[in-house]
Protein backbone atom coordinates (compact mmCIF):
# COMPACT_ATOMS: atom_id res chain seq x y z
CA UNK A 1 0.00 0.00 0.00
CA UNK A 2 1.27 3.66 -0.70
CA UNK A 3 -0.50 5.90 1.96
CA UNK A 4 -0.17 9.61 1.02
CA UNK A 5 2.66 11.81 2.10
CA UNK A 6 3.25 11.41 5.75
CA UNK A 7 5.10 13.55 8.08
CA UNK A 8 7.97 13.25 9.43
CA UNK A 9 9.03 10.65 12.18
CA UNK A 10 8.85 12.16 15.91
CA UNK A 11 10.04 9.20 18.09
CA UNK A 12 12.73 6.81 17.08
CA UNK A 13 13.60 3.18 18.92
CA UNK A 14 14.55 3.79 22.27
CA UNK A 15 12.68 6.99 23.22
CA UNK A 16 10.48 7.08 25.88
CA UNK A 17 6.89 7.89 25.47
CA UNK A 18 3.80 8.01 27.35
CA UNK A 19 0.87 7.41 26.01
CA UNK A 20 -2.17 9.90 26.23
CA UNK A 21 -4.45 9.82 29.01
CA UNK A 22 -7.49 10.08 27.15
CA UNK A 23 -10.92 8.31 26.54
CA UNK A 24 -12.55 9.89 22.97
CA UNK A 25 -15.50 8.38 22.43
CA UNK A 26 -15.27 5.76 19.13
CA UNK A 27 -13.25 3.56 17.57
CA UNK A 28 -9.87 3.43 18.91
CA UNK A 29 -7.09 0.67 19.04
CA UNK A 30 -5.52 1.89 22.31
CA UNK A 31 -6.67 -0.31 24.80
CA UNK A 32 -7.71 1.74 28.05
CA UNK A 33 -5.04 -0.32 30.21
CA UNK A 34 -2.07 1.37 28.32
CA UNK A 35 -3.45 4.59 28.21
CA UNK A 36 -1.60 7.41 30.54
CA UNK A 37 1.41 4.76 30.33
CA UNK A 38 4.94 5.39 29.68
CA UNK A 39 7.02 2.75 27.66
CA UNK A 40 10.10 2.65 25.15
CA UNK A 41 9.59 3.14 21.70
CA UNK A 42 10.60 -0.55 20.25
CA UNK A 43 10.80 -0.41 16.84
CA UNK A 44 9.04 1.81 13.66
CA UNK A 45 6.36 -0.34 12.11
CA UNK A 46 5.40 1.86 9.56
CA UNK A 47 2.78 4.37 8.28
CA UNK A 48 -0.93 3.24 7.94
CA UNK A 49 -4.08 4.77 7.35
CA UNK A 50 -5.93 6.02 10.78
CA UNK A 51 -8.26 3.50 11.49
CA UNK A 52 -9.74 5.62 14.14
CA UNK A 53 -11.19 6.95 10.68
CA UNK A 54 -11.96 3.90 8.46
CA UNK A 55 -14.40 2.80 10.86
CA UNK A 56 -16.39 5.47 10.39
CA UNK A 57 -16.16 5.03 6.16
CA UNK A 58 -13.20 7.18 5.76
CA UNK A 59 -10.67 7.32 4.06
CA UNK A 60 -8.03 7.52 7.27
CA UNK A 61 -5.44 9.67 5.12
CA UNK A 62 -3.48 10.93 5.63
CA UNK A 63 -1.34 8.04 6.88
CA UNK A 64 -0.04 7.80 10.41
CA UNK A 65 3.40 6.60 11.99
CA UNK A 66 3.03 3.51 14.29
CA UNK A 67 5.48 2.39 16.83
CA UNK A 68 6.00 -0.86 18.78
CA UNK A 69 6.07 0.73 22.54
CA UNK A 70 7.02 -1.94 25.15
CA UNK A 71 6.07 -1.32 28.85
CA UNK A 72 7.38 -2.66 31.93
CA UNK A 73 3.79 -4.88 33.33
CA UNK A 74 4.85 -3.54 37.13
CA UNK A 75 4.61 -0.43 35.46
CA UNK A 76 1.30 -1.09 33.91
CA UNK A 77 -0.39 -3.25 36.76
CA UNK A 78 0.32 -1.49 40.15
CA UNK A 79 -0.67 -4.92 41.78
CA UNK A 80 1.70 -7.18 39.07
CA UNK A 81 2.09 -10.54 40.52
CA UNK A 82 5.35 -11.14 38.08
CA UNK A 83 9.28 -10.38 38.37
CA UNK A 84 9.75 -6.77 37.16
CA UNK A 85 11.16 -7.91 33.90
CA UNK A 86 7.84 -8.83 32.11
CA UNK A 87 7.51 -7.02 29.75
CA UNK A 88 4.42 -6.16 27.42
CA UNK A 89 4.38 -4.76 23.54
CA UNK A 90 1.61 -2.48 21.29
CA UNK A 91 1.29 -0.69 18.87
CA UNK A 92 0.99 2.79 19.72
CA UNK A 93 -0.27 5.11 16.73
CA UNK A 94 2.08 8.46 16.93
CA UNK A 95 -1.05 11.09 17.74
CA UNK A 96 -1.41 8.63 21.17
CA UNK A 97 2.20 9.94 22.26
CA UNK A 98 4.07 12.39 23.59
CA UNK A 99 7.81 12.76 24.99
CA UNK A 100 7.84 11.09 28.18
CA UNK A 101 8.35 14.05 31.09
CA UNK A 102 11.93 13.50 32.96
CA UNK A 103 11.49 12.63 36.39
CA UNK A 104 12.22 15.04 38.60
CA UNK A 105 14.15 12.75 41.24
CA UNK B 1 -40.78 -39.20 9.19
CA UNK B 2 -40.74 -35.11 9.51
CA UNK B 3 -40.06 -34.36 12.87
CA UNK B 4 -38.01 -31.49 12.44
CA UNK B 5 -38.86 -29.56 15.34
CA UNK B 6 -38.01 -25.39 14.60
CA UNK B 7 -35.39 -24.85 17.31
CA UNK B 8 -34.49 -21.66 18.79
CA UNK B 9 -30.96 -20.53 19.40
CA UNK B 10 -31.48 -21.00 23.10
CA UNK B 11 -31.94 -24.87 22.67
CA UNK B 12 -29.23 -24.85 20.45
CA UNK B 13 -27.89 -28.33 18.90
CA UNK B 14 -29.76 -28.97 15.79
CA UNK B 15 -27.41 -31.35 13.53
CA UNK B 16 -29.45 -32.22 10.40
CA UNK B 17 -27.17 -31.18 7.60
CA UNK B 18 -29.81 -30.36 4.96
CA UNK B 19 -29.00 -29.43 1.26
CA UNK B 20 -30.39 -26.24 0.41
CA UNK B 21 -31.18 -26.13 -3.09
CA UNK B 22 -29.74 -22.78 -4.91
CA UNK B 23 -26.94 -22.73 -7.31
CA UNK B 24 -24.13 -23.45 -4.40
CA UNK B 25 -25.77 -27.02 -3.29
CA UNK B 26 -25.38 -24.73 -0.06
CA UNK B 27 -25.33 -26.49 3.25
CA UNK B 28 -26.72 -25.40 6.27
CA UNK B 29 -27.78 -26.91 9.62
CA UNK B 30 -31.60 -26.56 10.70
CA UNK B 31 -33.54 -23.74 12.10
CA UNK B 32 -31.22 -22.18 14.63
CA UNK B 33 -30.82 -18.58 14.22
CA UNK B 34 -27.36 -17.80 12.97
CA UNK B 35 -27.30 -20.62 10.45
CA UNK B 36 -30.47 -18.64 9.54
CA UNK B 37 -29.37 -15.28 9.26
CA UNK B 38 -26.29 -15.98 8.03
CA UNK B 39 -28.15 -18.03 4.40
CA UNK B 40 -30.53 -15.22 4.41
CA UNK B 41 -27.71 -12.72 4.57
CA UNK B 42 -26.14 -14.81 1.75
CA UNK B 43 -29.07 -14.73 -0.23
CA UNK B 44 -29.93 -10.90 -0.31
CA UNK B 45 -26.08 -10.12 -1.04
CA UNK B 46 -25.76 -12.58 -3.74
CA UNK B 47 -29.08 -11.80 -5.27
CA UNK B 48 -28.40 -7.89 -5.23
CA UNK B 49 -25.32 -8.70 -7.17
CA UNK B 50 -23.37 -7.40 -4.22
CA UNK B 51 -21.05 -9.74 -3.52
CA UNK B 52 -20.67 -13.29 -5.69
CA UNK B 53 -21.30 -17.02 -4.71
CA UNK B 54 -18.43 -18.36 -6.04
CA UNK B 55 -16.70 -15.47 -3.95
CA UNK B 56 -17.83 -16.90 -0.79
CA UNK B 57 -17.08 -20.41 -2.35
CA UNK B 58 -13.30 -19.51 -2.97
CA UNK B 59 -12.87 -17.76 0.77
CA UNK B 60 -14.29 -21.11 2.37
CA UNK B 61 -11.68 -22.82 -0.01
CA UNK B 62 -8.99 -20.36 1.30
CA UNK B 63 -9.54 -20.66 4.98
CA UNK B 64 -9.86 -24.72 4.41
CA UNK B 65 -6.34 -24.58 2.86
CA UNK B 66 -4.85 -22.43 5.53
CA UNK B 67 -3.91 -24.04 8.45
CA UNK B 68 -0.75 -23.79 11.31
CA UNK B 69 1.29 -26.31 8.97
CA UNK B 70 2.32 -23.27 7.05
CA UNK B 71 3.41 -22.21 10.39
CA UNK B 72 5.22 -25.09 11.64
CA UNK B 73 6.96 -25.07 8.19
CA UNK B 74 8.20 -21.83 8.67
CA UNK B 75 9.49 -22.53 12.13
CA UNK B 76 11.12 -25.60 11.05
CA UNK B 77 12.83 -23.90 8.32
CA UNK B 78 13.79 -21.12 10.99
CA UNK B 79 15.17 -24.08 13.25
CA UNK B 80 17.64 -25.63 10.63
CA UNK B 81 18.92 -22.91 8.83
CA UNK B 82 20.40 -19.45 11.00
CA UNK B 83 20.36 -17.30 8.07
CA UNK B 84 17.10 -17.90 7.10
CA UNK B 85 15.93 -17.27 10.82
CA UNK B 86 17.63 -13.65 11.32
CA UNK B 87 15.79 -12.67 7.56
CA UNK B 88 12.47 -13.94 9.18
CA UNK B 89 13.32 -11.75 12.35
CA UNK B 90 14.34 -8.97 10.27
CA UNK B 91 11.66 -9.24 7.46
CA UNK B 92 9.19 -11.62 8.02
CA UNK B 93 7.35 -10.57 5.22
CA UNK B 94 9.88 -11.49 2.72
CA UNK B 95 11.62 -14.43 4.39
CA UNK B 96 7.97 -16.00 4.08
CA UNK B 97 8.24 -15.44 0.34
CA UNK B 98 11.32 -17.62 -0.25
CA UNK B 99 9.24 -20.40 1.21
CA UNK B 100 5.99 -19.57 -1.37
CA UNK B 101 4.01 -18.85 0.97
CA UNK B 102 2.03 -15.64 -0.20
CA UNK B 103 0.94 -12.48 2.42
CA UNK B 104 -2.88 -12.34 1.03
CA UNK B 105 -3.57 -10.45 3.66
CA UNK B 106 -2.94 -6.40 4.15
CA UNK B 107 -1.86 -6.98 7.59
CA UNK B 108 1.92 -7.19 8.61
CA UNK B 109 3.75 -10.47 9.68
CA UNK B 110 6.59 -9.75 12.93
CA UNK B 111 8.00 -12.88 14.28
CA UNK B 112 9.67 -12.75 17.64
CA UNK B 113 11.88 -15.17 18.98
CA UNK B 114 11.60 -17.13 22.20
CA UNK B 115 14.89 -17.44 23.77
CA UNK B 116 16.75 -18.68 27.14
CA UNK B 117 15.76 -15.48 28.51
CA UNK B 118 12.67 -14.45 26.78
CA UNK B 119 9.24 -16.13 26.46
CA UNK B 120 6.43 -14.46 23.35
CA UNK B 121 2.58 -14.81 23.73
CA UNK B 122 -0.03 -13.31 21.49
CA UNK B 123 -3.12 -11.93 22.62
CA UNK B 124 -5.49 -8.87 20.77
CA UNK B 125 -7.32 -7.51 23.46
CA UNK B 126 -9.25 -5.40 21.35
CA UNK B 127 -10.94 -8.19 19.68
CA UNK B 128 -9.46 -11.41 18.00
CA UNK B 129 -6.68 -10.26 15.54
CA UNK B 130 -4.37 -13.36 14.62
CA UNK B 131 -1.86 -14.14 12.50
CA UNK B 132 -4.66 -16.08 9.93
CA UNK B 133 -2.00 -16.36 6.81
CA UNK B 134 -0.03 -18.78 8.82
CA UNK B 135 -1.75 -19.97 11.33
CA UNK B 136 -5.19 -20.18 10.16
CA UNK B 137 -8.23 -19.55 12.33
CA UNK B 138 -7.64 -18.84 15.83
CA UNK B 139 -8.78 -21.00 18.63
CA UNK B 140 -12.07 -20.45 20.68
CA UNK B 141 -10.00 -19.96 23.47
CA UNK B 142 -8.01 -17.05 22.10
CA UNK B 143 -10.93 -15.04 21.42
CA UNK B 144 -12.37 -15.46 24.49
CA UNK B 145 -13.12 -13.07 27.03
CA UNK B 146 -10.99 -14.70 30.43
CA UNK B 147 -7.73 -15.14 27.70
CA UNK B 148 -8.18 -11.49 26.25
CA UNK B 149 -8.75 -10.46 29.83
CA UNK B 150 -6.24 -12.20 32.11
CA UNK B 151 -3.35 -12.94 29.73
CA UNK B 152 -2.03 -9.22 29.52
CA UNK B 153 -2.85 -8.80 33.53
CA UNK B 154 -1.31 -11.71 34.50
CA UNK B 155 -0.17 -14.27 31.88
CA UNK B 156 2.46 -16.85 33.89
CA UNK B 157 -1.26 -17.30 35.25
CA UNK B 158 -2.26 -17.74 31.76
CA UNK B 159 0.49 -19.72 30.46
CA UNK B 160 0.33 -22.12 33.59
CA UNK B 161 -3.45 -23.08 33.00
CA UNK B 162 -2.18 -24.25 29.65
CA UNK B 163 0.64 -26.29 31.08
CA UNK B 164 3.52 -23.95 30.66
CA UNK B 165 5.68 -22.71 33.45
CA UNK B 166 8.51 -20.43 33.09
CA UNK B 167 11.86 -19.86 35.74
CA UNK B 168 11.28 -16.40 37.11
CA UNK B 169 14.57 -15.28 35.20
CA UNK B 170 12.59 -15.94 31.97
CA UNK B 171 11.01 -12.70 30.66
CA UNK B 172 7.64 -12.75 29.71
CA UNK B 173 6.75 -10.38 27.07
CA UNK B 174 3.06 -10.24 26.03
CA UNK B 175 1.87 -9.15 22.17
CA UNK B 176 -1.69 -7.17 22.10
CA UNK B 177 -1.80 -7.19 18.37
CA UNK B 178 -3.75 -4.20 18.70
CA UNK B 179 -3.01 -2.44 15.25
CA UNK B 180 -1.48 -3.39 12.18
CA UNK B 181 0.67 -6.15 12.83
CA UNK B 182 0.49 -9.48 13.66
CA UNK B 183 2.80 -11.52 15.34
CA UNK B 184 3.98 -15.50 15.05
CA UNK B 185 6.00 -17.04 18.32
CA UNK B 186 9.31 -18.19 16.93
CA UNK B 187 9.69 -21.00 20.12
CA UNK B 188 13.28 -22.42 21.07
CA UNK B 189 13.99 -25.64 19.21
CA UNK B 190 13.92 -28.55 21.99
CA UNK B 191 16.44 -31.18 23.16
CA UNK B 192 16.64 -33.90 21.46
CA UNK B 193 15.72 -33.23 18.14
CA UNK B 194 19.35 -32.91 16.73
CA UNK B 195 19.71 -34.53 13.16
CA UNK B 196 16.10 -34.21 12.88
CA UNK B 197 14.77 -33.68 9.18
CA UNK B 198 12.95 -30.64 8.55
CA UNK B 199 9.38 -32.42 8.19
CA UNK B 200 9.93 -34.21 11.44
CA UNK B 201 10.78 -31.02 13.28
CA UNK B 202 7.74 -29.22 12.05
CA UNK B 203 5.39 -32.45 13.28
CA UNK B 204 6.17 -30.59 16.46
CA UNK B 205 5.45 -27.51 16.30
CA UNK B 206 1.90 -26.69 17.22
CA UNK B 207 -0.34 -24.01 17.08
CA UNK B 208 -0.44 -22.96 20.45
CA UNK B 209 3.53 -22.83 20.93
CA UNK B 210 3.33 -20.50 17.64
CA UNK B 211 0.78 -18.35 19.49
CA UNK B 212 3.37 -18.59 23.08
CA UNK B 213 0.86 -20.73 25.54
CA UNK B 214 2.76 -23.98 25.42
CA UNK B 215 6.34 -24.89 23.68
CA UNK B 216 7.47 -27.47 21.57
CA UNK B 217 7.68 -30.94 22.77
CA UNK B 218 9.49 -33.75 21.80
CA UNK B 219 6.91 -37.01 22.36
CA UNK B 220 8.32 -39.57 24.20
CA UNK B 221 8.64 -42.64 21.93
CA UNK B 222 10.28 -39.68 19.01
CA UNK B 223 13.24 -41.17 17.62
CA UNK B 224 15.34 -39.53 14.82
CA UNK B 225 13.62 -39.69 11.17
CA UNK B 226 15.22 -39.69 8.18
CA UNK C 1 -14.83 5.29 30.89
CA UNK C 2 -13.29 1.34 30.01
CA UNK C 3 -15.31 -0.14 27.48
CA UNK C 4 -17.40 -3.13 27.47
CA UNK C 5 -15.41 -4.90 24.66
CA UNK C 6 -12.08 -3.25 25.64
CA UNK C 7 -11.18 -5.37 28.27
CA UNK C 8 -7.53 -6.24 29.12
CA UNK C 9 -7.11 -6.24 32.52
CA UNK C 10 -10.44 -6.90 33.85
CA UNK C 11 -10.83 -9.78 36.15
CA UNK C 12 -12.07 -13.06 34.33
CA UNK C 13 -12.66 -16.43 35.28
CA UNK C 14 -10.72 -19.49 34.22
CA UNK C 15 -10.25 -20.21 30.57
CA UNK C 16 -12.13 -22.88 28.78
CA UNK C 17 -8.74 -24.24 26.64
CA UNK C 18 -10.35 -27.46 24.88
CA UNK C 19 -10.64 -26.70 20.92
CA UNK C 20 -13.30 -26.80 18.66
CA UNK C 21 -14.65 -27.00 15.48
CA UNK C 22 -16.25 -24.47 13.59
CA UNK C 23 -18.89 -24.23 12.51
CA UNK C 24 -20.50 -24.40 8.87
CA UNK C 25 -22.18 -21.04 9.36
CA UNK C 26 -19.44 -19.57 11.01
CA UNK C 27 -17.60 -20.31 7.99
CA UNK C 28 -19.49 -19.24 5.54
CA UNK C 29 -20.54 -15.80 7.24
CA UNK C 30 -16.39 -14.91 7.85
CA UNK C 31 -16.41 -15.73 3.80
CA UNK C 32 -19.35 -13.62 3.31
CA UNK C 33 -18.11 -10.61 5.11
CA UNK C 34 -14.73 -11.38 3.42
CA UNK C 35 -16.33 -11.24 -0.04
CA UNK C 36 -17.64 -8.09 1.08
CA UNK C 37 -14.39 -7.24 1.92
CA UNK C 38 -12.68 -8.20 -1.20
CA UNK C 39 -15.11 -5.86 -3.08
CA UNK C 40 -14.06 -2.58 -1.73
CA UNK C 41 -17.52 -2.46 0.05
CA UNK C 42 -16.38 -2.63 3.80
CA UNK C 43 -13.32 -1.99 5.89
CA UNK C 44 -12.30 -4.46 8.85
CA UNK C 45 -11.94 -1.53 11.03
CA UNK C 46 -16.01 -0.74 9.93
CA UNK C 47 -16.91 -4.48 11.09
CA UNK C 48 -15.03 -3.98 14.52
CA UNK C 49 -16.57 -0.21 15.14
CA UNK C 50 -19.79 -2.06 14.78
CA UNK C 51 -18.60 -4.93 17.24
CA UNK C 52 -17.75 -2.47 19.80
CA UNK C 53 -21.15 -0.48 19.29
CA UNK C 54 -23.41 -3.70 20.01
CA UNK C 55 -24.86 -3.54 23.27
CA UNK C 56 -23.15 -5.41 26.20
CA UNK C 57 -25.60 -8.42 26.44
CA UNK C 58 -25.28 -8.96 22.78
CA UNK C 59 -21.54 -8.56 22.52
CA UNK C 60 -21.47 -11.45 25.13
CA UNK C 61 -22.90 -13.76 22.94
CA UNK C 62 -20.44 -16.05 21.68
CA UNK C 63 -17.80 -14.58 18.35
CA UNK C 64 -19.76 -15.67 15.39
CA UNK C 65 -22.56 -14.47 17.12
CA UNK C 66 -22.00 -11.49 18.01
CA UNK C 67 -20.30 -11.16 14.34
CA UNK C 68 -23.47 -12.06 13.01
CA UNK C 69 -25.18 -9.07 14.70
CA UNK C 70 -22.34 -6.10 14.05
CA UNK C 71 -22.58 -7.53 10.39
CA UNK C 72 -26.53 -7.31 10.28
CA UNK C 73 -25.89 -3.18 11.38
CA UNK C 74 -22.98 -2.61 9.09
CA UNK C 75 -25.00 -3.59 6.05
CA UNK C 76 -28.40 -1.85 7.00
CA UNK C 77 -26.00 0.86 7.51
CA UNK C 78 -24.91 1.22 4.47
CA UNK C 79 -27.94 0.39 2.78
CA UNK C 80 -27.51 -2.88 1.15
CA UNK C 81 -30.32 -4.76 3.10
CA UNK C 82 -32.16 -4.06 6.85
CA UNK C 83 -33.24 -6.17 9.70
CA UNK C 84 -36.40 -6.39 8.70
CA UNK C 85 -35.75 -7.99 5.33
CA UNK C 86 -33.22 -10.19 6.64
CA UNK C 87 -35.43 -11.52 9.45
CA UNK C 88 -37.96 -12.01 6.66
CA UNK C 89 -35.81 -14.29 4.74
CA UNK C 90 -35.06 -15.81 7.76
CA UNK C 91 -38.44 -16.65 8.21
CA UNK C 92 -38.81 -18.22 4.75
CA UNK C 93 -35.82 -20.16 4.64
CA UNK C 94 -37.24 -21.54 7.97
CA UNK C 95 -40.79 -22.07 6.05
CA UNK C 96 -39.12 -24.13 3.40
CA UNK C 97 -36.91 -26.17 5.51
CA UNK C 98 -39.74 -27.21 7.92
CA UNK C 99 -41.63 -28.05 4.88
CA UNK C 100 -39.71 -30.45 3.69
CA UNK C 101 -40.62 -34.21 4.11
Amino acid sequence: MSPAAVSPRRFAPGDRVTVAYTHPPGHRRIPYYIRGKSGLVERYCGAFPNPEELAYGFDGLPARHLYRVRFQQTEIWPTYDGPAHDTLDLEVYEHWLSPAEEDAS
Amino acid sequence: MNDKAAHTYAEGHAHTILRWSDDSAHDIEETARYPLMTEAIRQILVEKGIISADAVRHLIEQMDARSNVTGGKIVARAWVDPAFKERLLGNAKEAIAELGIPEVDATHLIVVENTETVHNVIVCTLCSCYPRMVLGMPPEWYKSKAYRSRVVREPRAVLKAFGTELADNVTVRVHDSNADMRYLVLPMRPLGTEGWSEDALAQIVTRDCMVGVTVPRVPAKAHAVK
Amino acid sequence: MQRHHDMGGQPAGPIDTSDHAMEPWAKTLTAIVGALRAQGLSRVDELRRHIEDLAPQVYDRPYFERWAEAFCDLLEEKGFTTRAEIEARMAAIKAEIEARP
